[in-house]
């Protein structure tokens, strides 16, 4: 076997060598879409969603979700769950939020007729620091109007962009069965309801983001949250942290969950509080993508096919020649095999430069602007050397069986080309 | 050293069956130099597959140097081509991507030899065709009679037990057919090399010990050249 590996090396290197190098760069620029087919479309697939997850982990959620257990009103004994949390290694930074459901209405002062409609919105107002909430989440990022709240601002407020008429992704007015608020802008004022407290606040800045919790939801600091709501008590009802960039969020979990964070809180990694329906799609979109990319796949095994099947059959006499002069059958089968191995590696290199060096740079600093996501390219090392696994598999099986077909061939009917 | 005992070689089925080969009976000892003769689709070159184990008899044995081979598997029957027998054919069957020191190397390495002894073998045998000069150069760089004799490099390479050669002039000029007979003779002459030639032309016949005549598949003659005994 050594001797026919030897050999089938040497012929399909010469052989490789003597082509035409047109054919061998269409080659390999057919493995090498192949393989781009095969990581990209599912990737950008999965990416789509992805990067909503990705962005509710940035924005919302942080690395670890805490919130309130179910049937409770806030997260009892926040203070100490803080204080604790201060103390366990791996945390980066946190941030607490006091939440409440609220009434916002605007254009209230220009409103001559009493009985003429309002301009409400119903939403969720949250309390927070502004400063603590800046280094987990980066608020201030998606500012599109207007500024960042500072922790002495009593009096203003920031809006959600999905809130305002002007930001809404459903069009204009109201009738599309989504309220929003009308002519508001930074500086405009505007009138927040809790239960049977009302308060003005002047419109500081205006959020636009595709993660909904961000942009449907309007936000004051946490010391004028507790004034507005008449909170006696200081319990949060969500708090959010980041994990330092080498730890394992999991590991910070389990160490929340020992200090006993769990019997007042429900503690929960950024993708394990992700609706049901959001998994199920990501993974019918990565069956998608595979689907997608297999057709690829067949299309590459028989272009390699093809392409060793012409190559084999022209060169038939010298197949019975070399049979002819004692060369086994698989030191023949090799050299075609070998071949095909290195036009998927070769078309498979380049894909991996295109992918890495290029593709997942740029979807991560250019993300493909879905209307509810901000798309990126999702390629694990790990999966990807799978897909190359199985592009080098299916091409060595499709470029052996046109040579074997060949070679099985008759040794003189091959040397006559009968 | 070959036998052939009763060899039918038929192609074709049923009605069609052409009948190229019937009851031939040959001995052809060691050493001995043989030209098979005959005129076009006589058997000869059919003859000689059979003998050289490229192609399997319809009915009939072939006993190499005492192995019945038609019991032998085909890859038996390609390691007992590599192993004990050379071939030159009419039309040099070089592979065309390769350089004459490869052309030659390629069985050798089949037969485990290193790369070096392969390459040193190689040289050996182009040298003793008179190309040792012509090592990397490719097929499509050498005239017909370079490339027929790189071709006989091949085949002598490792010393076959037995040289076939399937009409080595038919596509040479006069001149590079007489200086590939004379490396065939001298190989028989020197080294004693059992050889096996099909030919047309009488001229280059005459450089065989003896020739055997063919006539639609029977054979007619069989005479010794000029009273010489190559056989051991």
């Amino acid at each position: 076997m050594k001797d026919a590996l030897r050999v089938g090396l040497m012929l399909g290197w010469k052989q490789l060598r003597h082509a035409s190098i047109w054919t061998t760069m269409l080659i390999t620029f057919v493995m090498m879409l192949t393989f781009l087919n095969l990581v990209a479309v599912s990737g950008i697939l999965v990416g789509l969603i992805e990067g909503s997850v990705k962005a509710y982990s940035d924005q919302f959620t942080g690395d670890i979700f805490i919130t309130t257990l179910q049937g409770e009103k806030h997260i009892e004994k926040s203070g100490d769950l803080l204080s604790t949390m201060a103390t366990i290694p791996g945390v980066d930074a946190y941030t607490a939020r006091y939440t409440e459901g609220v009434t916002i209405e605007a254009n209230y002062r220009e409103r001559r007729d009493p009985k003429a409609l309002r301009d409400t919105v119903g939403t969720t107002i949250v309390g927070l620091d502004p400063e603590a909430e800046e280094v987990v989440t980066n608020l201030s990022r998606h500012l599109v109007e207007g500024e960042y709240l500072t922790p002495n601002d009593a009096s203003y407020v920031m809006l959600g962009a999905t809130l305002l008429e002007q930001y809404s992704p459903l069009g204009q007015g109201d009738d599309v069965g989504f309220p929003t608020l009308s002519d508001v802008h930074p500086g405009t004022r505007v009138r927040v309801t809790v239960g049977d407290a009302t308060k003005e606040y002047i419109v500081k800045g205006i959020l636009k983001t595709k993660v909904d919790e961000i942009s449907r939801r309007i936000f004051v600091t946490d010391s004028e949250f507790v004034r507005l709501a008449g909170r006696t008590n200081l319990n949060v009802n969500e708090m959010a942290i980041r994990v330092e960039k080498d730890t394992p969020a999991s590991r910070v979990k389990q160490s929340l969950i020992a200090s006993g964070a769990s019997e007042y809180a429900l503690v929960r990694l950024s993708r394990e509080g992700l609706p049901k329906f959001l998994i199920d799609v990501m993974n019918t979109f990565a069956l998608l993508g595979n689907g997608i990319s297999s057709i690829g796949l067949v299309v590459s095994s028989i272009t390699i096919f093809i392409v060793v099947f012409v190559n084999a059959i022209t060169r038939r006499k010298y197949i019975g020649i070399l049979k002819g002069i004692g060369v086994r059958a698989s030191a023949i089968e090799l050299s075609y095999v070998f071949q095909s191995l290195l036009y998927v590696l070769a078309g498979s290199a380049l894909a991996l430069i295109i992918i890495y060096g290029l593709l997942v740079p740029f979807f991560n600093s250019h993300p493909i602007d879905f209307p509810f996501s901000d798309g990126i390219l999702v390629a694990p090392l790990g999966s990807t050397l799978i897909k190359l696994v199985i592009l080098i598999v299916a091409t060595v099986i499709a470029g052996y069986i046109p040579a074997w077909m060949i070679i099985k061939r008759n040794t003189l009917d091959s040397i006559l080309g009968r | 050293m070959i036998e052939v005992k009763n060899l039918v070689k038929n192609y074709g089925k049923g009605d069609v069956v052409t009948h190229v080969l019937r009851n031939i009976n040959l001995r052809i000892k060691a050493g001995e130099f043989v030209a098979i003769m005959g005129k076009s689709g006589a058997g000869k070159s059919t003859l000689m597959y059979q003998m050289s184990l490229l192609d399997v008899p319809t009915s009939g044995t072939v006993t190499l140097d005492g192995i019945e081979t038609a019991g032998l598997s085909e890859a038996d029957r390609t390691l007992f081509r590599l192993n004990r027998l050379g071939y030159i054919f009419q039309d040099y069957a070089l592979l065309p991507e390769l350089s004459a020191a490869e052309n030659v190397m390629v069985p050798l390495l089949m037969t485990g030899m290193s790369r070096a002894e392969g390459m040193t073998k190689a040289m050996r045998a182009l040298d003793a065709v008179g190309l040792g000069h012509r090592l990397d150069n490719r097929p499509a760089q050498l005239s017909g009679g370079e490339q027929q004799r790189v071709s006989i490099a091949r085949a002598i390479a490792e010393k076959p037990d037995i040289l076939f050669a399937d009409e080595p002039t038919a596509n040479l000029d006069s001149v590079s057919g007489e200086a590939v007979i004379k490396v065939m003779q001298e190989l028989h002459q020197k080294q004693g090399q059992t050889i096996v030639m099909v030919t047309h032309e009488d001229e280059y016949a005459a450089a065989a010990d003896r020739i055997i005549h063919l006539e639609d598949g029977v054979i007619v003659s069989d005479t010794t050249v000029n009273g010489r005994e190559g056989a051991k």
